[in-house]
């Protein structure tokens, strides 16, 4: 076994997105993560299209996006005896990750004060939507409309509309790097003190961090940020300009005066850009609507590619706006073989993303998502060591559904 | 400072922090998890605090709001690198240091003679962390990046806005919120390495792979039937559908998603049982929701049913459709804007808000925590965020043993 984390044991009772995104870095890098699943209750995203051909539970996209890698076991924690096979894995396990309602692990006798007494120093992450106690941590909820609660939707788009869909649950991938870190910060102690610890991390709170300025302007200000489209209160021209063909596009950010002075050169310094008002960040800012539309007029012509390359070569930030089907041609993502294929029993090969950080001594290492249960035998039998007629006589009491 | 016997489980490690806007959020994780990170800026301080909004309305290098949310938690230090004498203080610094995080990009460190390499022959069980807006090399390894050429570039703008529009970013800056999330996990990952054999590393991080790794399942849907997400203005994509996911409310937009199939369905049902006490369901009371899959839907009937929703939605306001909701098994969630936030009691008592009253600027100044409680980890903010060279005197002096005048005389010198 390689990599950073080989020797890291996690047991995930974790469904939809956010529970198994915090250890998707983990299982990349060589941590054994072992998925319990039911046949009773399927994993939210193995319920979930996109799927091949067909709706299937080892058919969907959305799964393996997110759980290649990890073992897969079944399990019928309503069982009578399932509880003593739970008992084990988690005496096996470092780590318990769970994102369930509040409530539900405790019902099932798998709350922190269960697994302690279990295993004292257990490391145990619970990432609910609004954390395990408070008014509202019952509530229900899904990702996507937890944009709204934590203040996403009310800033994205444009002033003078109805705010923007976030399109998918940003938030739930928000989350689960705050989780993942603690978890190995709470790793570490243990390893020091024998400590175990209780993570009860807090989506909103989380989705919250990445829209702090906005709320700390309300806080110290009493100003209400509003939606600004693609404007920047510094910078400008920053916005997203029409390129020629159809729907195409090309971001542009100028961060100063010397972007300014080098983007002109660029754009071989048609006559409006010698206009002394747009010499400085200032005038730039006051005049932005009517500079928006002069920039237009120059990008308009020339594709995406041209005006990114144009302006990149002066080093002017510049980026073509890509589609999904974009980044699957994009170079510098094929340059960091970013998408990484993977053999699938069901799905054939199908393409995971490449984490974003790249270790360089421990280098990350994918492998496919498993089929339901697929793992069972590995991880009762030679994993927790139980005996072929224990492992047969649970399985035929319907322990392992 | 360091303290191994503080409950935070970072506390005995220390992080030299030389990032601009992409990297603070990576630095501040790992402070607010106990780490003594030092933030490192030019003499004079980052350029980058005098970004808009301030305190006050002022512009002032210690005012701005963006800079104090992910600066708080480290120590600041003025620090001219360009000057051999700041190199090698900076040398110092790093004999004692655990983790460096830039965000520099372009080989800025690998000029200066700080690489890894540099670095790690001094000290080969440092951890180097780089956020790079395309990678160090490639086709794009030498081009510039903003948040939202970043977000362009990642895929994140073309699936968002109204579309008689350009397409927009997400509110806030989330391709930096990325690259210093995602930066903090891979240099924690390297850090489970190295104490397990003391080998040091270095952990390049992309900005367009962050992006790209936050999209959800938009890769999935291209790879298995060819589809190409899109911008679609207040609604979301329900495959095969377009359904509505934000609505008009009496007092502003709440966030929902009529949803159909066994167990989605049934909250759409709630949603209609509550209608139909008001007469409001009209032809939704014979619509079996629960039975329904979206394949089965012709998109001229949804629009309608939504419709209908949208007239009862549009009379009610944001809270209590959110409540009496969550009462009936329905998840209407309203969109917040900051002040809903900031009076939310579920976050008061989760004491979510830090308070620093800050003479400096003549006001107290709110922060948020980390978002998590954990069993033994005090929840406080122990710094809010450093003005500008503010802990010169306790590292340069405290912790390598600097005498006051030696610190004068590289203050006057312009190398602190």
């Amino acid at each position: 076994m390689s990599g950073a984390l080989a020797d890291v044991r996690v047991l995930e009772f974790a469904w939809a997105v956010a529970g198994p995104a915090t250890t998707r870095p983990f299982a990349q890098h060589g941590a054994t993560v072992v998925k319990v699943e039911t046949s009773n209750r399927l994993d939210g995203t193995r319920a979930m299209g996109p799927f091949r051909d067909k709706p299937g539970r080892n058919r969907s996209g959305y799964y393996a996006l997110y759980n290649h890698g990890k073992l897969s076991v079944t399990l019928n924690l309503h069982h009578p005896r399932g509880h003593d096979v739970v008992r084990r894995l988690v005496r096996w396990a470092d780590v318990v990750n769970e994102n369930f309602s509040a409530g539900q692990m405790e019902r099932w006798g798998l709350g922190y004060e269960d697994l302690a007494k279990i295993k004292p120093e257990i490391i145990m992450l619970r990432s609910s939507m609004q954390g395990q106690a408070g008014p509202h941590a019952q509530h229900r909820a899904a990702g996507m409309q937890l944009q709204g609660l934590v203040g996403l939707t009310h800033l994205t788009g444009w002033p003078d509309r109805a705010p923007s869909a976030t399109s998918t649950p940003y938030t739930d991938v928000v989350g689960p790097w705050f989780g993942a870190v603690a978890i190995l910060a709470a790793i570490d102690q243990r390893d020091r003190t024998g400590q175990g610890q209780c993570i009860d991390l807090s989506q909103y709170e989380a989705s919250l961090q990445v829209i702090a300025p906005a709320i700390m302007e309300y806080a110290a200000t009493g100003r209400e940020p509003t939606r600004r489209g693609n404007r920047s209160l510094s910078m400008a021209p920053h916005g997203v300009y029409r390129c020629d063909g159809d729907d195409e596009w090309c971001a542009i950010a100028v961060r100063d005066d010397d972007d300014w002075r080098r983007m002109r050169r660029a754009m071989d310094a048609p006559g409006w850009t010698d206009e002394a008002r747009f010499a400085t960040s200032e005038g730039r800012l006051a005049a932005a609507d009517e500079l928006d539309r002069l920039v237009e007029s120059w990008t308009v012509p020339r594709s995406a590619e041209e005006v990114m390359t144009t302006l990149q070569s002066a080093g002017v930030p510049a980026g073509a706006v890509r589609s999904c089907a974009g980044l699957f041609e994009d170079p510098q993502l094929a340059h960091r073989a970013h998408f990484v294929p993977l053999e699938h029993p069901v799905l054939g090969p199908f393409m995971c993303d490449a984490p974003a950080f790249r270790l360089s001594r421990t280098p990350a290492d994918l492998g496919p998502a498993a089929a339901m249960g697929m793992h069972n035998e590995h991880v009762y039998k030679t994993v927790l060591g139980m005996p072929d007629d224990e492992y047969e006589s649970l399985h035929s009491s319907g322990v392992f559904d | 400072m360091p303290d191994p016997a503080s409950d935070l489980p970072l506390a005995p490690y220390r992080v030299l922090d030389l990032t601009g806007p992409p990297g603070y959020l990576a630095g501040r994780m790992l402070g607010d998890l106990g780490a003594d990170v030092i933030k490192i800026e030019p003499p004079g301080g980052d350029p980058s605090r005098m970004t808009p909004p301030y305190v006050g309305d002022r512009p002032d290098a210690e005012r701005s709001l963006p800079w104090a949310a992910y600066n708080a938690s480290k120590r600041g230090i003025t620090l001219d690198l360009k000057a051999a004498t700041g190199r090698a203080l900076f040398m110092d610094l790093v004999a004692v240091a655990d983790f460096v995080i830039d965000s520099f990009g372009g080989g800025r460190l690998a000029g200066l003679g700080l690489a890894h390499a540099d670095l790690a022959k001094m000290h080969p069980a440092l951890i180097t962390v780089a956020i790079t807006p395309f990678g160090s090399d490639g086709p794009y390894g030498d081009y510039q990046a903003t948040d939202l050429v970043a977000m362009a570039m990642g895929g994140w703008v073309s699936i968002t806005g109204e579309d008689d529009r350009p397409p927009v970013r997400m509110g806030g800056e989330q391709a930096y919120a990325q690259v210093s999330l995602q930066a903090a996990t891979g240099a924690m990952l390297a850090h489970h390495h190295r104490m397990a054999t003391g080998q040091g590393q270095h952990v390049e991080t992309s900005m367009q792979e962050a992006v790209t790794n936050s999209l959800l399942d938009d890769q999935a849907h291209w790879q298995l039937s060819g589809f190409v997400r899109h911008r679609v203005g207040t609604k979301a994509l329900y495959s095969p559908l377009v359904a509505q996911a934000v609505w008009r409310c009496r007092d502003g937009y709440v966030a929902y998603r009529a949803l159909v199939g066994r167990g989605a369905g049934r909250s759409t049902r709630a949603l209609v049982a509550w209608m139909g006490e008001e007469d409001s369901a009209g032809e939704l009371a014979g619509v079996p929701f629960e039975e329904l899959v979206t394949y089965d839907i012709q998109q001229r009937d949804w629009d309608r049913w939504e419709a209908i929703i949208a007239d009862f939605l549009a009379g009610r306001g944001k809270e209590e459709l959110w409540m009496e909701g969550q009462r009936r098994g329905i998840q209407i969630f309203p969109v917040n804007a900051p002040a809903d936030i900031l009076r939310d009691p579920q976050l008061e008592a989760r004491e979510f808000w830090q308070e620093f009253h800050q003479p400096e600027v003549g006001q107290s100044v709110t922060y948020l925590r980390a978002p998590y409680q954990a069993t033994s980890w005090p929840r406080e903010i122990r710094l809010p965020a450093p003005r500008v060279g503010q802990h010169n005197g306790e590292v340069y002096g405290g912790l390598l043993g600097l005498n006051d005048q030696a610190i004068g005389r590289l203050s006057r010198a312009s190398v602190i």
